[in-house]
């Protein structure tokens, strides 16, 4: 497929609005669409914006049809098909190949089920999610203008509004619309768009996030700044009981810049939700903030319905923290918030609580990445690996995009965190890096999880005489091996 | 199938008088864990079915825990154990009774009704299984004469006829039926795997590999030994028939499960290359509990694995992978944890992964503890040892480390690699013990400050 000539407009979402005049007679497709990746996490992958801005044209009279490429099945995945790059069906990564996918519809399927719709569609609207999935964005986009060639075609999403003029560039939309519409933010998902009801929402009950750490895009996604906007608690509780009511949805995920940054104002929706009597399983997968949650906070979001916490660790130092510009977060903060949701009742070491490791960064000890995953290991029991990708909009990315695309010549697919973009630079601090050594770290991450027996984690760090005698076996080898056998990697 | 030798009359006369009709049962199985329950036949069943097949029995066959029946084995809690303050759940696995009281019933429906009903009981503290079928099958078959065999039978034989409400016990059943082949037609669709014997030695590897390939013909793909230490018992039939499948190409598969040990790899170096032209796939070494624990034992054990694991792995076996898997006993009376513990990880270290075997006592090692208390995997001699089950618990969670999987490959925490080393460096300076000045601190927000 071949992108038009651009004659793309590049607008600012807010200053849309002439766009979205009430108009009874006009017909919307909005279209996810498949994911071009070498692994895909199906779970909470509902496009909650494309699916709020359908709230937005039904409320202004569009007819509204939804090509969701990426709708799991019954069992919770997407289908997948090989995909060949370079006439190849996987990706040569240094010492290790990446097999490649189509997930999702494939596009004779979704050629299919926009020629079976009842009218053609005066406008297409595309979301388009991670910057590294910008191709299969720019094949809908062509084929969206094969099948309704008078159709305006119009991307959104955080893609087109942290690599604005990559998608004007590269698309071949109409219209590339630059971060958020007002109008949408804090209106409900329309799941009746669905053929098969979901089986779990997405809620978003604040915007915003007043902390700018340099690898996050949240401030760039939030129009460059960190003020925090809310919607109401009410308005939130009436989103939820429509969703049970209407589609028996029980399963509510969290997605939010900082869902505690604005003290109380989730505790409250919790609160309601527990004084309504609603039977729900609540989840937060991207974390909360460490240094807000408390006992009081951590028992009632037990109460609410929460089975599982997942604490954003990222890094066992605090230098580390600071040269990420994360002074808020700190590992004694971790502590804090690991105690206060043991005495709340989540049980370490079963998965009920969980904590994320970053790693893949530009620069980045492994020694620290390797002590944090074993802090996780001993104080939780469930490391959650977390492959860093470059994303443009943040001080990172700033930092390191003349070494990306001048030096590395990539663009942006290349900086797919399991590609490991940052794979050569970081052989500057270890000459023999390979990318099977960030394999082997993934891997040790994985390994260290598995070890249940009766529910929990074993504990390789734990004071049990198997443990130590573990360690012991380790520690008598290291004493002997170390010195020759890692002379060929600067410290 | 037919007998591939002739029975005896001592043979014959062991099965007392030969009935017009047998019901052949195995029985659910009561236990806090049923791992390799995929793996479980009861072949010694299936062969006495090829033998009362021979004298004109009618023969039918239940199988309470046949995995081709539903796909996953059925379970229901039985009982919860307090092991030293942990509760631990023990399970009925298999058939649920009043499916297996329906089987019967049809059979006594359709006037099919057995003179003798044989009861296969694989391990001593399984008895409540064997026991809850006798009592079904006499509640249907009052006039049937029930018969029981396998090592419960063999081991605890008093208590099988007062407890298992047995009529009989059938002792060193094996002795008999090793040479027959098990008949798998009593399925209403065969299993996917097969057990072989070399009947004591007694048989001809042309003879054995004709069995093979007539279960191979039956689409049955994957097939283990049944025989104890295999090898070491009859190196020269077995490397005859190893030498037949390698030149036969017969497209099977074969898994040691416990019954070749490393140091018959290292004693015969190019055993492994033959292994894998035989059509080996996995090789599960024997545990060491017939070894005594002391420390240079270990280090025999420690050495001949890496020697065989190396040999393995140059005939074609993949390191870290199911290929290959070390085993280690556990459970044993006066058993130092901390040494298993450190064995188990050098031999995951050299061989890929380690199975903990737990210790089976015989009757007679512990007959203050009820039969099915004797089970290894409640570790029964925690105790004398002074450990708990707790500590036991601890050493199965080592071991799920030391065998979990990333992408079909193992971790080697004792590599070289770079971040093996990194992850040794980091226990060695206990990075999990990080002191505050590293750690950081606590930055509140100003409301929950003041």
């Amino acid at each position: 497929m071949t992108a038009r000539p651009p004659e793309t407009a590049l607008v600012n979402a807010a200053d849309f609005s002439s766009y979205l005049e009430p108009n009874r007679g006009r017909r919307a497709l909005l279209l996810n669409p498949p994911v071009y990746d070498a692994q895909y996490w199906a779970r909470w992958s509902q496009p909650a914006g494309l699916l709020r801005i359908a709230s937005l044209l039904r409320q202004l009279g569009y007819a509204v049809n939804l090509i969701d490429c990426m709708e799991t099945n019954a069992r919770g995945y997407v289908p997948k098909s090989r995909r060949l790059v370079d006439g190849k069906p996987y990706i040569e990564r240094d010492d290790i190949r990446k097999t490649t996918w189509h997930f999702g519809l494939r596009w004779e399927n979704v050629r299919q089920r926009m020629t079976e719709l009842d009218s053609p569609p005066d406008q297409v609207w595309i979301t388009s999610i991670m910057t590294y999935w910008w191709e299969s964005t720019r094949d809908a986009v062509t084929l969206a203008r094969e099948v309704f060639p008078q159709a305006r075609i119009i991307v959104g999403g955080i893609y087109p509004t942290l690599a604005p003029d990559h998608a004007r560039a590269h698309l071949g939309a109409d219209v590339v619309l630059r971060g958020e519409l007002p109008q949408a933010s804090h209106l409900w998902t329309d799941l009746s768009l669905y053929r098969t009801p979901p089986t779990y929402a997405i809620l978003t009950t604040s915007r915003g996030c007043p902390w700018d750490c340099n690898y996050c895009a949240a401030r760039t996604l939030n129009n460059g700044t960190g003020k925090m906007r809310l919607r109401d608690p009410e308005d939130v509780l009436a989103e939820i009981e429509h969703k049970m009511l209407t589609y028996g949805i029980r399963r509510f995920g969290f997605y939010e810049d900082n869902a505690l940054a604005f003290r109380g104002h989730l505790q409250h929706i919790l609160e309601l939700i527990i004084e309504r009597r609603l039977n729900l399983e609540l989840y937060a997968p991207e974390g909360f903030e460490t240094r807000m949650l408390n006992q009081d906070l951590l028992s009632v979001m037990k109460l609410a319905g929460f089975e599982k916490i997942h604490l954003p660790f990222e890094t066992l130092k605090w230098e580390t923290n600071l040269g990420w510009n994360r002074r808020h977060a700190s590992t004694a903060s971790f502590d804090r918030a690991l105690a206060a949701a043991i005495r709340a009742g989540f049980k370490e070491r079963s998965e009920e609580i969980n904590a994320f490791v970053l790693f893949g960064l530009p620069g980045e000890s492994l020694e620290d990445v390797i002590d944090s995953a074993l802090y996780v290991h001993n104080a939780v029991g469930s490391i959650i690996p977390m492959l860093f990708t470059p994303v443009p909009g943040t001080h990172l990315y700033d930092e390191h995009s003349h070494y990306l695309h001048d030096e590395m010549k990539w663009d942006l697919q290349h900086l797919n965190g399991k590609l490991l973009p940052f794979l050569e630079y970081n052989r500057r601090s270890y000459p023999g890096l390979r990318a099977s050594d960030y394999m082997d770290l993934e891997a040790l991450m994985s390994v260290l999880n598995q070890g249940k027996v009766l529910s929990r984690s074993a504990n390789l760090c734990g004071d049990t005489r198997s443990s130590q005698a573990f360690r012991s076996a380790v520690s008598a080898l290291t004493a002997t091996a170390l010195p020759s056998t890692l002379s060929s990697v600067a410290m | 199938m037919s007998a591939t030798t002739a029975p005896a009359a001592t043979d014959i006369s062991a099965l007392g008088t030969i009935p017009e009709r047998a019901l052949l049962i195995n029985p659910p199985v009561h236990d806090t864990r049923f791992p390799w329950s995929h793996w479980r036949q009861p072949t010694l069943l299936l062969r006495l079915a090829t033998l009362l097949k021979q004298c004109g029995t009618d023969t039918k066959l239940l199988d309470a825990t046949h995995w081709s029946l539903t796909k996953r084995l059925r379970r229901r809690r039985v009982d919860v154990l307090d092991l030293d303050g942990i509760s631990v759940n023990k399970w009925r696995f298999g058939t649920p009774a009043s499916a297996l009281a329906a089987q019967l019933r049809a059979l006594a429906t359709a006037d099919w009704r057995p003179d003798a009903i044989y009861v296969e009981c694989f391990t001593t503290f399984w008895w409540e299984g064997a026991s809850e079928v006798i009592a079904l099958a006499r509640r249907r078959f009052p006039q049937a004469q029930v018969v029981l065999l396998g090592p419960y039978a063999d081991l605890a034989p008093d208590h099988a006829l007062t407890h298992g409400g047995a009529d009989s016990v059938m002792r060193n059943a094996l002795a008999t039926l090793g040479s027959y082949r098990p008949d798998l037609t009593l399925y209403p669709r065969p299993p996917n795997f097969y057990y072989v014997s070399l009947g004591s030695g007694t048989r001809s590897a042309e003879d054995i590999l004709e069995e093979i390939a007539d279960a191979a013909a039956k689409r049955i793909h994957h097939f283990a030994f049944s025989d104890h230490a295999v090898h070491r018992q009859h190196p020269d039939l077995f490397r005859r028939v190893l030498e037949g499948l390698a030149s036969k190409q017969l497209g099977v598969n074969f898994y040691a499960l416990g019954n070749l040990s490393a140091t018959d790899i290292m004693a015969q170096p190019d055993l492994a290359g033959l292994l894998k032209r035989a059509g080996y796939l996995q090789l599960h070494f024997a545990d060491d509990r017939a070894v005594p624990p002391d420390e240079s034992s270990h280090k025999d054990t420690v050495e001949s694995h890496a020697a065989a694991a190396a040999l393995c792995q140059a005939a074609g076996f993949r390191g870290r992978t199911d290929d290959l898997a070390a085993s280690l006993c556990i459970g044993r009376p006066c058993e130092d944890i901390a040494e298993r513990a450190r064995l188990a990880t050098l031999l995951s270290h050299h061989v890929g992964s380690v199975i903990l075997w737990p210790y089976q006592p015989t009757p007679n090692e512990c007959p203050e503890i009820e039969l099915e208390d004797q089970n290894g995997k409640l570790f029964p001699f925690r105790h004398d040892s002074g450990l708990t089950y707790r500590d036991y618990l601890e050493l199965l969670g080592l071991a799920a480390v030391l065998n979990a999987k990333y992408r079909t490959r193992t971790f080697d925490f004792m590599g070289t690699g770079l971040i093996s080393q990194l992850f040794q460096r980091s226990i060695v300076r206990r990075a999990w013990d990080a002191p505050d000045e590293v750690k950081g601190s606590v930055n509140l927000p100003l409301a929950v400050r003041s």
